[in-house]
């Protein structure tokens, strides 16, 4: 039987941080939305969009300071992931731009959506390489 | 859950499980082509404004993501719960692939059309009467979308990677296993409340 894992709270909470600021998008994006065909104040969005970063800007800080960690098995699943996710974020985009979306709306929710797909990219790449052995 | 609770020691003292054969690519390459039309189609759609083709993967993506949901974690979860490891993995050999590819086409069918349909229909408009239904289907989205890609993804491709390990570890295995199925337990629970907040337009 090969070796159990090191214990979970030997991990960084990536997986955490990332549904956080997954949320913190996803606030962001339905806040625009809920005020279509009005320009909404940017203000909340971009305000939901550095928080997002930044908690994206912490998983990677957090990951690049553990020892050990699966590099070469995370970069495999994250650009895979990032490729597939690509696909259905440039969708969205299309959406909004056939709908012509105010630019700095369409700005904004772009840079939504990039975090977005950074993070879905980045938290199945982590559950899979925070179990290489 | 019981069983999940058996499964360290299982882990600890079981010889290592049999295992299926391990196909070559993560996902079923066969579902590929129909995933790829599917977004074609999707596209098209949007693109040509298609009423009723917009209908229908709305209509068609949002009854199957929630049946599937709600058969997985209600019927799939608590029978999986009750077999042995081997036949667990077994199981899961099999399923998950096939899921991975499922699930992200039935959800991309189904908001990418419903979007566009609310847009079409002022749904999305603050004047609309039942915008605040429309923003509570927004929020209950988000809570589904977060939990799925939070937690129900990342379990479906780490098992994955683990079957396809010379050893595949059970414990692991198990462990994401339950995170997966009470993940789409509480994404079928939701998807209750969207068909409450959908009959509320529709009516």
């Amino acid at each position: 039987m090969a070796a159990v894992p090191a214990p979970a709270e030997s991990f960084p909470p990536v997986t955490q941080l990332g549904m956080t600021s997954i949320g913190f998008v996803a606030g962001g994006v339905i806040y625009l939305a809920a005020h279509l065909p009005k320009h909404a104040a940017l203000g909340p969005a971009i305000g939901c969009l550095a928080v997002a970063l930044l908690l994206v800007a912490a998983s990677f800080a957090l990951l690049l300071r553990r020892a050990g960690f699966a590099w070469w098995r995370f970069k495999q699943v994250f650009g895979w992931l990032l490729l597939a996710y690509s696909v259905v974020g440039g969708m969205i985009v299309y959406a909004f731009v056939y709908d012509h979306t105010h630019v700095p709306t369409l700005a904004v929710m772009i840079c939504l959506l990039a975090t977005f797909v950074v993070n879905v990219a980045l938290i199945p790449a982590y559950t899979v390489a925070r179990y290489e052995r | 859950m019981a069983v999940a609770e058996s499964l360290p020691a299982a882990a600890a003292g079981a010889p290592a499980v049999a295992r299926p054969s391990i196909p070559a690519s993560l996902v079923p390459l066969r579902g590929l082509p129909i995933a790829g039309a599917m977004v074609v189609f999707i596209v098209a759609s949007i693109a040509g404004n298609w009423a009723w083709a917009l209908t229908f993967l709305h209509v068609a993506g949002g009854g199957l993501w929630t049946g599937v949901d709600l058969f997985m974690g209600f019927v799939i979860g608590p029978v999986m719960r009750r077999l042995s490891i081997p036949a667990r993995i077994e199981l899961t050999s099999r399923l998950m692939p096939k899921m991975l590819l499922i699930m992200p086409t039935l959800v991309t069918m189904t908001l990418a059309s419903g979007f566009q349909l609310a847009r079409n229909y002022g749904f999305l408009f603050t004047d609309y009467p039942r915008h605040g239904w429309v923003v509570a289907s927004m929020v209950v989205v988000a809570i589904m979308s977060v939990t799925a890609l939070g937690l129900l993804q990342p379990a479906n491709v780490a098992v994955l990677f683990e079957l396809r390990k010379p050893q595949p570890n059970p414990a692991i295995i198990g462990g994401l296993m339950r995170r997966y199925v009470y993940a789409t337990a509480l994404i079928g629970a939701m998807q209750v409340v969207t068909l409450i907040i959908m009959t509320r337009l529709a009516s």
